[in-house]
């Protein structure tokens, strides 16, 4: 019985959880935005070879954020995080500019996933207090955001290791989420 | 094609091995003491030395790009300029003027003085050739470092890069010029501290050793002090409470099992004669009237009566069956928490309880932040080889001989989501920074999503051993939620032992992580990450079982 109202009860106030996928390029800064975002501190990490996981609460709703491991040959490994995610959150090191491309070249490869076709998009331009950063605009350019027409994306500039930025992007994504429930 | 490409490919891995096995200083991490290096720092573009994990981590938040030997892609050029490189070519430049008085090198675990040491020796250049540190020589310094980075570049377009890069470095080196002063003055007292006080430091070679023995004679000297307090403690105890109370003196007697449960139980009662002892409050004190307490473990005037609480709580733990035998150290290091000085002495304390009482429960965990990295690498390596059977569904539950299995696909071209929608960029008037985007499809979305703790196989918190534990911790985060598998198994408590010595999870995913761990120890004796990466890589059977660096001799 008492199980029963529990759930009842479970039913009503909680709501399932957003699950989100974070991925991007090594050195991206994907952990950092991780742990800034869940524990509100910088954390030291090491290349992540594998995945990390946390919920975060905000704005009422549960984000379960899995961080995977961006290196080239673990890239391959993405997919499998894949089956039911809401919400696709690309971390890109905006100070990178060599790589650009090869960002590009992945999120355009990750988006067309099957299993990836009804989340939406949010890019954090990471990075952004290191010199020769570019700007979200730019960076919308570069990656070409404009060419996704599908879903709903949002680029947010961010620095992880300050925090600027990181709910600014969650709160797009909690909108989405809301909006997509009703 | 793809045969010869993955060839070519495994074949600049073999390279960099070569290359690696064929120098003994790349042997070693060039920033600390860790043996086995399996990142390369590639970037600035003179360094090209081999790095442990830890200290790839820390390059990192220099903005130093690191790569990893067997998760990497290679290009030809790039190994070719590792081969030219390597740890004893950069250290011979950045450690110039180096001597281990100036700054220890560091051992593995010692972050903080990891990122000091790469700090001063890659962005502050104190110990370059010709001498980068002071700033009369800063120029000489640099001059000198253009030098080497010449030696060391190929490319026109890569010295654009480097140039760029030294120019950003040198500003924000100049940036940090206070930071530095700060820092050198702070070094100067330290090294005037050595040179007054400890001859021991003095010594340059095997310093290594010596730096062990010391901190062996550290720790001693710091166990005989908490000894000694412990034991002041005591007298403190007996002294203020006047007559010992009679707890402590059933305690000090009790050598059957019987008696050592009567007394801890009976210490928990309020007694009114405890309650007028300030120290009988003190969970610990009713602690060390009954029962092996770890930190008293070791102090001398306890022995007797520590062997016998030991033996007792072993027979009890054999009596009343397990569970109550973890219940029951639940509640002591919840109780002695408070007064312990050191929490790892509380540790130390349970296990030998435990071995003791040839009990298999769960050590305590007691840290939420997070480090990622070997552990988890091997998370997904174990759940590969093993698959996660009651966990259908989970991205976890994939693995490496999935990966295998399916080829990685990046099929298609662009032409599916490309269009002329005109979408136009706009930055928000709110954010400076964030362009937002026409919402295309807000409504295409289904509902499918599976609720996260179902995927997880999980209930509630499925067993009293997680709740004792973190109730004993008292540490996890609020929001842990009730994930767990069922630890019914002999084999959760295991895990949940290596989990332990392994290092902290984040506490949520403690339990499937510990999982993971589990069976990737199994599956691998040793920790090989880089070899289970290139497993994954290469499909590659016999490298499955091996750590690369077995061989070596550092």
């Amino acid at each position: 019985m008492g199980l029963f109202v529990s759930e009842l009860l479970s039913l009503v106030s909680s709501q399932k959880p957003c699950r989100a996928v974070m991925v991007g390029l090594d050195a991206a800064g994907k952990t950092t935005l991780l742990y800034k975002i869940r524990l509100g501190e910088v954390v030291t990490t090491v290349p992540t070879i594998g995945f990390n996981v946390e919920t975060v609460e905000y704005r009422n709703l549960n984000f379960t954020v899995w961080d995977i491991g961006g290196q080239h040959k673990i890239r391959q490994l993405w997919r499998y995080y894949y089956p039911n995610i809401d919400l696709i959150i690309w971390v890109v090191d905006s100070s990178d500019a060599e790589r650009l491309d090869e960002s590009a070249e992945e999120l355009h490869s990750t988006l067309r996933e099957p299993e990836l076709a009804d989340a939406a998009l949010l890019v954090y331009a990471n990075k952004q207090d290191l010199p020769g950063a570019l700007s979200a605009a730019q960076l919308a350019d570069r990656l070409a955001l404009n060419t996704i027409t599908r879903r709903p994306w949002f680029i947010q500039a961010a620095c992880a290791r300050t925090g600027d930025g990181l709910f600014e992007g969650l709160d797009w994504g909690a909108e989405q989420m809301i909006r997509k429930r009703k | 094609m793809t045969s010869t490409k993955k060839t070519s490919e495994k074949g600049l891995i073999e390279r960099i091995r070569l290359f690696q096995r064929s120098s003994k200083a790349n042997k070693r991490c060039a920033d600390c003491l860790e043996i086995g290096p399996s990142y390369v720092c590639i970037l600035p573009h003179n360094f090209l030395t081999f790095v442990c994990t830890t200290c790839s981590g820390i390059h990192r938040e220099f903005n130093h790009k690191v790569k990893g030997v067997s998760v990497s892609k290679w290009t030809p050029e790039e190994v070719e300029d590792i081969e030219n490189g390597g740890n004893e070519k950069a250290n011979d430049f950045y450690l110039a003027r180096w001597t281990p008085r100036d700054f220890p090198e560091p051992e593995a675990n010692q972050i903080e003085k990891i990122r000091d040491f790469i700090r001063i020796k890659y962005v502050e250049k104190r110990w370059v050739r010709g001498g980068g540190g002071s700033s009369d020589h800063r120029g000489r310094g640099r001059d000198d470092d253009d030098r080497y980075e010449r030696e060391m570049e190929r490319e026109g377009k890569r010295d654009t890069e480097r140039r760029e890069r030294a120019q950003r470095e040198a500003r924000r080196a100049r940036e940090r010029g206070r930071e530095r002063e700060r820092e050198r003055d702070r070094h100067g007292r330290d090294r005037r501290h050595y040179d007054s006080g400890d001859d021991e430091r003095r010594s340059d070679s095997d310093e290594g050793e010596k730096r062990h023995t010391r901190r062996a004679k550290d720790k001693t000297r710091k166990d005989r002090r908490r000894r000694r307090s412990s034991a002041d403690d005591d007298e403190d105890f007996d002294v203020l409470s006047g007559p010992p109370l009679s707890t402590t003196h059933v305690a000090k007697s009790g050598t059957s099992p019987a008696d050592g449960w009567g007394s801890f139980t009976g210490a928990l009662a309020p007694q009114p004669s405890m309650a007028l002892s300030p120290q009988a409050m003190n969970p610990m004190a009713t602690m060390q009237s009954n029962i092996s307490l770890p930190v008293d473990l070791f102090s001398e005037p306890q022995m007797g009566m520590t062997l016998s609480g030991m033996s007792s709580m072993g027979s009890m733990g054999l009596q009343n069956g397990m569970s109550q035998g973890i219940g029951w150290q639940a509640t002591s290091s919840m109780g002695m928490r408070p007064h312990a000085m050191d929490p790892f002495a509380g540790i130390d304390g349970i296990k030998a309880q435990q071995s003791a009482a040839t009990l298999n429960a769960a050590l305590p965990t007691n840290q939420s932040v997070v480090m990622t990295g070997m552990g988890h690498g091997m998370g997904v390596a174990g759940g590969s080889q093993t698959g996660m059977p009651q966990i259908p569904q989970t991205p976890t539950a994939l693995g490496i001989q999935q990966a295998m299995v399916h080829p990685c696909g990046t099929t298609g071209g662009f032409g599916g989501s490309m269009s002329m929608l005109p979408t136009s960029v706009a930055p928000d008037p709110s954010n400076p920074f964030s362009v937002s985007s026409p919402r295309t499809n807000g409504g295409l979305y289904a509902m499918g999503m599976a609720h996260f703790a179902q995927t997880m196989g999980a209930g509630p918190a499925a067993s009293h051993v997680i709740g004792m534990q973190s109730g004993r911790m008292g540490q996890s985060p609020a929001d842990v939620t009730p994930v767990s598998l069922t630890p019914s198994s002999k084999m959760f408590q295991q895990q949940q032992q290596q989990q332990a010595k392994q290092g902290e999870q984040p506490a949520m995913f403690h339990d499937l992580l510990g999982e993971f761990n589990r069976l990737a120890l199994q599956s691998t004796s040793s920790i090989p990450t880089t070899s289970q990466a290139s497993t994954m890589a290469h499909n590659d059977s016999k490298r499955a079982g091996g750590n690369p660096f077995d061989q070596w001799t550092c």
